[in-house]
């Protein structure tokens, strides 16, 4: 799917790009914290050539506001200018369309069923899957209750950080593997060792939410890679630059696999590389 | 994004060797994929446990291809992977926590006294095959690694109960709790029931028990590279035994034997992190075990048949004296006894006594173990692994009964096992353990293994391996005595007098000639572990065999010391996992072995073809059924064919869970269990309660 919607992407992109050359260029302001990532985003927005963007100091100047992360987010909000959050928290998106805002995001973290898909390819045996959900988590619990695939999944909501060793401790055994979304609160470093620990020690698998936890000792991940929000980014933008509408909201379409390889060996799963692991993704139903 | 990446910095991988995840544990000590590990393994978790509805820890081991678990003694169970002899469980090692559970008095091994209830194990992982090279002596045909729950992973407290036909009255209570950098849990349980209901030969069988059990765990983590693990417990037993034979025909029973057990343990263990790839570890235990069985018998007169003053000279100092000078012989010591003027003398002497003669006796044997291990845990780049140790032991063993005194051990061991990705799909697994002891001498059991795997989620493996069973402590130093404890008046009052001696023991005793060499295992083995879309597969076909074997009977009555005896194994085995759906899981297993023994008696519990099939539906979120089916074709001439079938309710009461169980084991057949006496008469149910707070 990553490769096959890279391909789509560009294919798409190159066939426009005749006639978007010849259109004027997009006004953008991009809001970020101080960083290396923010370097990278706006040097590679410089470098795309489509859709034509042209970025402005000045955010009143600008036709489109481009904010990285829930804060930026929240701050662009009061310049009452359309705007595209990216790596931003659902719950964050929500709140401010609740508002009225002018917005749409980019969403941290992945879709349900492209983590699913790859579990199921790693962990053929797996049929049963808890997935814990937070009140500021990537999925909600209607995503959940609304999967319709071969695996049998259990929602397990977490209302905080306080409770989640409770409700591992009592449920993580009935299992087969966890799923956690991208969610700031709950799966954080300061987590992490409870959740991972606990895993190990009732052999049962993580999958999710990020890289950094693949980094941690779970699984495996998909995950937004810098690269992949950029990609993202700018498929809004076009979409923007074309129409002057914000494209819904939504996850990257094209997320970065991370697997942690000495894990997924001890949990005896099937695994070889990570392309032979994304052509199986792609294969898979 | 920003977030995102800050904590990707701040996240340290959290996998040191001692929590690294592994699908087992046992083989190699290492933690391994099962694709990867030396051995075939089979995993029954804390779930699967709870499927099979069973009551006793060793019930569930029916669930392993290969295995026997049955009650052959009444109350008894006898365990044994590739069965041979039915009264003996000796040629396996169990671990309870990484303690051997292996007693060293008379090689065995007590399933009804293991201080643990089966609702605190979290897992079992037993290796099939010799683990010598990994545990050391001992570990001869298997090993079967008991895992208690982590406190840490214990979030309720829970109260148990229940009760069924036959006596069937079980009670358990757990708490556990968290501190600022540990947690603790601790179980006090009790199960009771009255064995088997058919009476045998017009009397009823004496096989009733009732057993308390006390298990506790302490996790306090030091700081992140140190953690320290304590433990402790004990049980209490009193088991109804069944009448001897050999007694019977001597006299009649007038108290039946009852056997009270005792034990205790307390173990501590220090894991260090050095860092990911280096772990020490110490480990030191000690236990003891404390069996008594009473028995109270009025003996016949030897010359007359009947009940009298004259069963006085089967304890008397002249009869033994007989026995000893006719080189232990028994018909020989009573033609003699005819001719013998002191003997004729002693029974002269006995017959103004003018009363029957009866006396309590006991078999007693105390059994002490203290035992510290260091291991050593590295990883060597990607493709090394290196698990490492030390290991000292000392057993102490006192027996009136079976050596007249108390008798020593003390053993020094070391071991090494490695584990190296040769080329990517192959890995190699070598392993050694070298022991010395003052029984055996020194011994040294290799082990070697090698894996392929030839796609993801399929591997072969090859093993090969040598074990020994060493000589326990009563086979090498057998001096065995029953004692007359409690005579009748007079003998009582006039022991010396009446009987020559004081205190009286029976005249027939045994002594080992200290010469026996440990048994011997040679193995091999072919396997192939897959996976599949829903499904677990493991096949093996190996070979085995056994030299060396202490066959024959070695008790007070029988006592034949050689290693004449001689059995080889050849079959194959497997075990699937099918997982339909979401809610269905089913388990299948089936071994099919050819076995050649020299001594009948090691045959009795090799059951050519065996299988298991446990399916486990999830109706709603609440009600749960179970059913499984064991077969063993045959044990001593006779099929073992069992179905349970059990029903769970699980709800939830405010913050209390709710779990209601009924259970239904259903024989198929009315064949005894391997022995004629050991029958039911109607099947076994019984309701259960849990509680959780």
């Amino acid at each position: 799917m990553n490769r096959q919607g890279r391909l789509i992407l560009l294919v798409w992109l190159a066939w426009l790009a005749p006639s978007l050359c010849a259109q004027t260029l997009l006004p953008i302001h991009v809001l970020a914290d101080e960083g290396p990532f923010r370097d990278s985003f706006i040097q590679a927005l410089d470098a795309a050539a489509i859709p034509p963007l042209t970025r402005v100091a000045d955010p009143q100047q600008a036709e489109l506001l481009i904010a990285i992360g829930d804060r930026q987010f929240r701050r662009a909000q009061k310049l009452d200018k359309p705007l595209l959050g990216v790596y931003v928290s659902r719950s964050a998106v929500a709140l401010a369309q609740r508002k009225r805002c002018q917005c749409q995001g980019i969403w941290a973290g992945v879709a349900l069923h492209d983590q699913l898909a790859m579990l199921e390819v790693m962990m053929p045996l797996a049929r049963r899957v808890g997935v814990i959900v937070g009140p500021e988590s990537a999925w909600t619990p209607g995503m959940v209750q609304d999967y319709q695939g071969r695996l049998g999944l259990t929602l397990l909501p977490v209302s905080s950080v306080e409770v989640l060793g409770d409700r591992l401790r009592e449920r993580l055994a009935d299992f087969d593997a966890l799923l956690l979304p991208v969610d700031g609160q709950l799966f954080g470093p300061d987590t992490a060792k409870l959740i991972l620990l606990t895993s190990y020690r009732l052999r049962r698998p993580v999958f999710g939410p990020d890289q950094a936890y693949v980094q941690a000792g779970s699984v495996a991940s998909l995950y937004a890679s810098g690269a992949d929000l950029v990609a993202e980014t700018l498929v809004h933008l076009q979409f923007f630059h074309s129409s002057r509408r914000l494209r819904r909201s939504g996850f990257v379409h094209t997320p970065t696999i991370a697997v942690n390889e000495h894990v997924a060996n001890s949990f005896d799963m099937v695994f070889h590389d990570i392309e032979s692991l994304r052509d199986a993704m792609e294969a898979s139903p | 994004m920003v977030a995102c990446v800050q904590s990707v910095q701040a996240m340290e991988p959290m996998m040191p060797l001692a929590d690294a995840p592994a699908m087992v544990l046992t083989p190699a000590r290492l933690s391994q994929p099962q694709s990867e590990a030396p051995a075939s393994v089979t995993v029954i978790d804390r779930n699967l446990i709870e499927a099979s509805g069973a009551r006793e820890l060793y019930e569930v081991l029916r669930l392993v291809p290969g295995m026997s678990a049955v009650k052959v003694d009444g109350n008894v169970p006898t365990v044994a992977y590739h069965g041979t002899q039915a009264r003996d469980s000796r040629r396996m090692l169990v671990l309870l926590d990484g303690r051997s559970q292996y007693q060293p008095g008379l090689a065995r091994v007590n399933w009804n006294d293991m201080p643990v209830d089966i609702r605190d194990v979290e897992r079992i992982e037993v290796t099939r095959g010799p683990a010598a090279a990994a545990y050391g002596a001992n570990a001869f045909t298997a090993v079967i690694n008991i895992i208690t729950r982590d406190p840490r992973d214990i979030s309720k407290h829970t109260l148990a109960i229940q009760g069924g036909n036959n006596g069937i009255r079980d009670g358990y209570a757990s708490a556990a709790g968290r501190t600022d950098s540990g947690a603790w849990r601790a179980s006090l349980s009790r199960r009771a029931d009255e064995g088997y209901d058919e009476s045998f030969e017009g009397r009823e069988i004496n096989d009733a028990k009732r057993i308390e059990t006390l298990n506790g765990e302490w996790v306090h983590e030091l700081d992140g590279q140190n953690t320290l693990i304590l433990q402790a417990g004990g049980s209490q037993s009193r088991l109804e035994r069944q009448q001897e034979a050999g007694v019977q025909d001597l006299g009649s029973y007038q108290q039946d034997p009852v056997q009270q057990g005792q034990r205790t343990f307390a173990s501590v263990q220090w894991q260090h992190t050095f860092n990911q790839s280096h772990q020490l570890q110490v480990t030191s235990y000690g236990q003891y075990t404390r069996d008594v069985t009473d028995f109270s018998v009025c003996y016949r007169d030897p010359l007359t048949g009947q009940f009298g003053p004259g069963g006085g000279v089967l304890f008397s100092r002249e009869l033994r004296e007989l026995y000893l000078e006719n080189d232990r012989d028994v018909g020989a010591t009573f033609a003699a006894a005819q001719t013998d003027p002191d003997f004729a003398n002693r029974y002269a002497t006995l017959q103004a006594a003018n009363a029957p003669f009866c006396a309590g006796s006991a078999l007693d044997i105390e059994e002490e173990r203290y035992d510290l291990e260091i291991q050593d845990t590295l990883q060597m780049g990607d493709r090394v692994r290196l698990v490492s140790g030390l290991n000292l032991r000392h057993d102490r063993v006192s027996s009136d009964s079976y050596l007249s005194g108390t008798y020593d051990n003390v053993s020094y061991r070391a071991f090494g096992n490695l584990a190296v990705d040769l080329l990517r799909p192959l890995t190699l697994n070598l392993g050694g353990y070298w022991e010395r002891d003052r029984i055996s001498g020194q011994h040294f059991s290799p082990r070697l293994g090698l894996n392929w795997r030839a796609a993801p989620g399929h591997s072969f493996r090859y093993v090969f391996s040598k074990a020994l069973r060493t000589p326990d402590i009563y086979e090498d130093q057998a001096r065995t005595n029953i004692r007359a404890r409690e005579l009748s008046p007079p003998f009582a009052a006039n022991t010396e007098a009446l009987l020559g001696w004081s205190p009286a023991n029976f005249f027939i005793t045994q002594t080992s000639p200290g010469t026996l060499k440990p048994e011997r295992i040679r193995s091999w083995e072919l396997g192939y572990y897959g996976q599949f879309s829903g499904l677990e597969l493991d096949v093996r076909y190996f070979q085995e065999a056994l030299t060396d074997l202490l066959s024959h009977a070695l008790n007070p009555f029988e006592f034949e010391p050689n290693n004449e005896g001689r059995v080889d194994h050849q079959g194959s085995e497997a075990q699937l996992s099918w997982r339909p759906g979401v809610n269905h899981l089913l388990r299948l297993t089936g071994a099919h072995i050819h076995t050649r023994v020299n001594k009948k008696t090691e045959g009795r519990l090799a059951a050519r073809d065996s299988a298991s099939a446990l399916w486990a539906w999830q109706l709603s979120d609440n009600w749960g059924l179970s059913s499984a089916y064991y077969l063993a074709n045959d044990y001593n001439d006779n099929v073992f064919e069992r179905v349970d079938l059990q029903v769970r309710l699980r709800h939830r009461v405010g913050g209390t869970e709710l779990e209601w169980k009924g259970v239904v084991q259903h024989a198929l057949n009315k064949q005894p269990v391997v022995f004629q006496e050991n029958r039911y008469q109607e099947d076994r149910f019984w309701l259960g309660l849990a509680v959780r707070i």
